[in-house]
């Protein structure tokens, strides 16, 4: 009898464990133990199919002293904050304005603003570089059409090539945000709204002070995520550009494209790229982590 | 009963034994050549005793998936299917190399022999060859003699790229929101496509025989001085892999440089009977010169944690060289073989429809004997993308001359040779 319960109470315990079990195999094999492998080789010399020997951190050294690291890392940075910049104000501000349209219409509007999230970033990349083609392409097209100068060599100019980064990734990326912040504006108390009114609070101060405040998470989540997107950038400008991911003049050559040119050039400096690697994930944390303290993650003003 | 289970179980063991010896597992990025493997499977087979597994790798997963693989020692393929452009895994340095060295092999061989040594050249890194070339990709020119002709242009009679280019300003006289209605010849700010084949006629080497780079050399920058005046005459049109065959059609191109994978692109432009076009060597850079050059390609190779590379290689050398074989390739792909010993065949002499009338194989096969020679070697691709590649587009820009761009890309590429030395 006692072995019967013994027993039912082991497979209670074990069957949340099986639940997960799918989930933490995968998330072990492709994600722990990527971790840690990655890890194990930035302090090693491997290339090719060679894993190498343990080099300290001669890698991160490097790194540190390597002028394209510090180019690619401020591409990057420059287009996150470019990207952050114009997508969540804007994406707050179209989420606002869909709060308000009539509902038939509602449904529609995010579903168009959403369509993009859900193209492909390499169809996406594809299809903008047709658009900004230099010759036949619809955008010096359509500023021919409005007398305004039409050969513009958008994709080879180094002059426009975080402009262009930006402008797609605003036009992929924008929807999602607003979807996300539509639904958090969803969920604020509506009393809230009838007290501003009751108090006379102007329109401006109820935006400020009722509807922002009470967004925080909502917009603490889009600020992260967006924060860590762009940081990883990769696949937009190695399709967007010529010369694979580098664009004109490593003007595209984000901190993701570099370590894949470490990794995957004649070269195949896995070592070094893995260190890379590393050091792009502690700035993603240390972004992560200061935008949280800023924003006070999950903290609405309520109090 | 008990007996029975035994015996049934070694049998599998036996059997899976047996079967996993004679299992040759391929890998191939590219569709068209896929298919071609799928049908002579069976032959194959039957030929070498051999299962062939083969399986389709995507083209950006490809090395990551073979480097992995390799490490890890499991579920490595015994024959790579790999692209000869930008391709990596080559190292003068058998030791670095992903693939055994062919030499042993291909210097016994009589079936090797045939193969041109202009395309060996591409899979030829230090001293040793590497792979086996699938196809020889010579490239024409294709045009549209109704344009070209309307504007007073034969381009028949047109011998250099001088030529053409002074030719071409003809024909793009015509306007609309002041662009060409018609442009001479797709291009791009990178060394990929058109550039990338005229430069092979130059003469002008991306590294010498000791594998250095050679971007300072004075035969590259007048070539590269040449390729910039010409994008300015303004007769050049930037082009896209899903835009080019609408292009052809609607008249906008007017001609492009055309390896035999290339060609079926004029196709529906040809079909369509508003255009008479027609094909020619590649005009010379110089008088005398190299009137083809190359543009893409795979090639065979075998990975080093291979078992039994000898009969691998027997077996690739079937794959790609078999004679009769490799006209049935021509005949549903249009890709050239490497093979010069077939060359004489009737099948390569046909007259072609799409050129009214004109012996379109027959041109191939004659350019094909007289490839260019390049020198690749470790740092070839490198140095043309990632040390020239973006140096190029700020040239065209205006944002760097020539010299300096030539100079900082020779200093970027050197740093990678010396940077390769120390290892």
């Amino acid at each position: 009898m006692l072995f019967l319960k013994t027993r039912k109470n082991s497979i209670e315990f074990l069957t949340p464990f099986f639940y997960i079990a799918p989930f933490l195999s995968l998330l072990i094999i492709f994600n722990i133990y990527v971790f840690f492998s990655g890890a194990l080789s930035s302090f090693t010399d491997a290339e090719g199919i060679n894993p190498g020997s343990f080099i300290g951190f001669e890698n991160y050294q490097e790194a540190l002293t390597n002028f394209d690291f510090w180019k690619s890392l401020s591409t990057t940075i420059i287009y996150t904050v470019l990207s952050i910049a114009l997508q969540i104000p804007f994406a707050f501000v179209l989420a606002y304005i869909l709060n308000m349209v009539p509902k038939i219409f509602k449904g529609y509007l995010r579903a168009s603003f959403f369509v993009p999230v859900l193209i492909n970033g390499v169809v996406i990349a594809l299809m903008f570089r047709m658009l900004f083609n230099k010759d036949v392409g619809l955008i010096n097209w359509f500023l021919g059409l409005l007398r305004l100068p039409n050969k513009i060599d958008w994709v080879n100019d180094s002059n426009y090539t975080i402009i262009l980064m930006v402008f797609v990734s605003f036009w992929q990326w924008t929807g999602f945000h607003m979807v996300y912040l539509l639904a958090s504006l969803q969920t604020i108390d509506n009393s809230l709204y009838e007290a501003a009114k009751v108090e006379g609070a102007s329109q401006l101060r109820v935006l400020f002070q009722i509807t922002m405040p009470m967004m925080k998470p909502a917009l603490t989540f889009c600020f992260i995520t967006s924060a860590i997107g762009c940081l990883k950038l990769f696949d937009l400008p190695f399709m967007l550009f010529p010369n694979a991911g580098y664009g004109p003049g490593y003007s595209a050559r984000t901190t993701v494209a570099y370590i894949y040119e470490q990794a995957f050039s004649q070269q195949f400096r896995f070592g070094y790229a893995s260190a890379v690697g590393w050091l792009l994930f502690f700035i993603i944390l240390i972004v992560s982590i200061f935008q949280l303290k800023v924003l006070k993650a999950g903290e609405s003003d309520e109090n | 009963m008990k007996k029975i289970v035994l015996l049934f179980i070694a049998f599998l063991i036996v059997y899976e034994v047996n079967a996993a010896g004679k299992k040759v597992l391929m890998w191939s990025f590219a569709a068209n050549n896929i298919a071609e493997w799928q049908e002579r499977k069976a032959d194959i087979e039957k030929k070498f005793n051999i299962e062939l597994v083969i399986e389709q790798v995507a083209e950006q997963a490809f090395v990551q998936k073979l480097q992995a693989v390799m490490m890890d020692g499991k579920g490595v393929p015994d024959i790579i299917e790999w692209k000869i452009e930008q391709n990596q895994i080559l190292n003068a340095d058998p030791k670095k190399c992903f693939v055994y060295p062919l030499d042993k092999y291909v210097s016994k061989s009589n079936v090797f022999k045939n193969v041109v040594a202009g395309r060996v050249s591409w899979v030829k890194y230090g001293k040793s060859i590497y792979g086996l070339p699938h196809d020889v990709h010579p490239v024409v020119l294709i045009y549209n003699d109704t344009l070209w002709k309307s504007v007073g242009v034969d381009l028949a009679k047109i011998e250099t790229w001088d030529d053409f280019f002074t030719a071409a300003q003809k024909l793009s006289v015509e306007k609309k929101d002041g662009k060409p209605l018609h442009y001479a010849l797709p291009w791009s700010a990178t060394m990929n496509d058109t550039m990338f084949m005229i430069w092979q006629q130059t003469g002008a080497q991306i590294l010498d025989k000791t594998g250095k780079p050679t971007l300072n050399t004075p035969q590259f920058k007048e070539f590269v001085t040449k390729w910039i005046e010409w994008y300015k005459t303004g007769t050049v049109c930037a082009w896209d892999w899903g835009n080019f065959a609408a292009l052809l059609k609607n008249g906008t191109l007017a001609a492009y440089a055309s390896p035999d994978w290339w060609v079926p692109q004029v196709n529906e432009a040809a079909s369509s009977g508003q255009y008479q076009f027609k094909v020619k060597s590649l005009p010379y850079y110089k008088k005398g010169g190299p009137q083809t050059a190359s543009w893409g390609g795979t090639f065979l190779a075998i990975p080093k944690t291979a078992k039994n590379p000898d009969q691998i290689y027997k077996i690739m050398e079937y794959m790609q060289y078999d004679s009769s074989a490799i006209k049935v390739r021509y005949q549903k792909t249009e890709m050239l073989p490497p093979f010069a010993s077939v060359w004489d065949d009737p099948l390569f002499k046909k007259e072609d429809k799409r050129f009214g009338g004109q012996k379109l194989g027959e041109l191939q096969t004659t350019l094909a004997k007289k490839m260019p020679d390049v020198i690749t070697g470790d740092l070839f691709w490198d140095v043309i993308f990632r040390d020239f590649g973006p140096n190029l587009s700020e040239i065209v820009s205006g944002k760097m001359t020539i010299e300096q761009a030539l100079k900082v890309s020779q200093a970027a590429a050197e740093k990678r040779y010396k940077d390769a030395a120390k290892k």
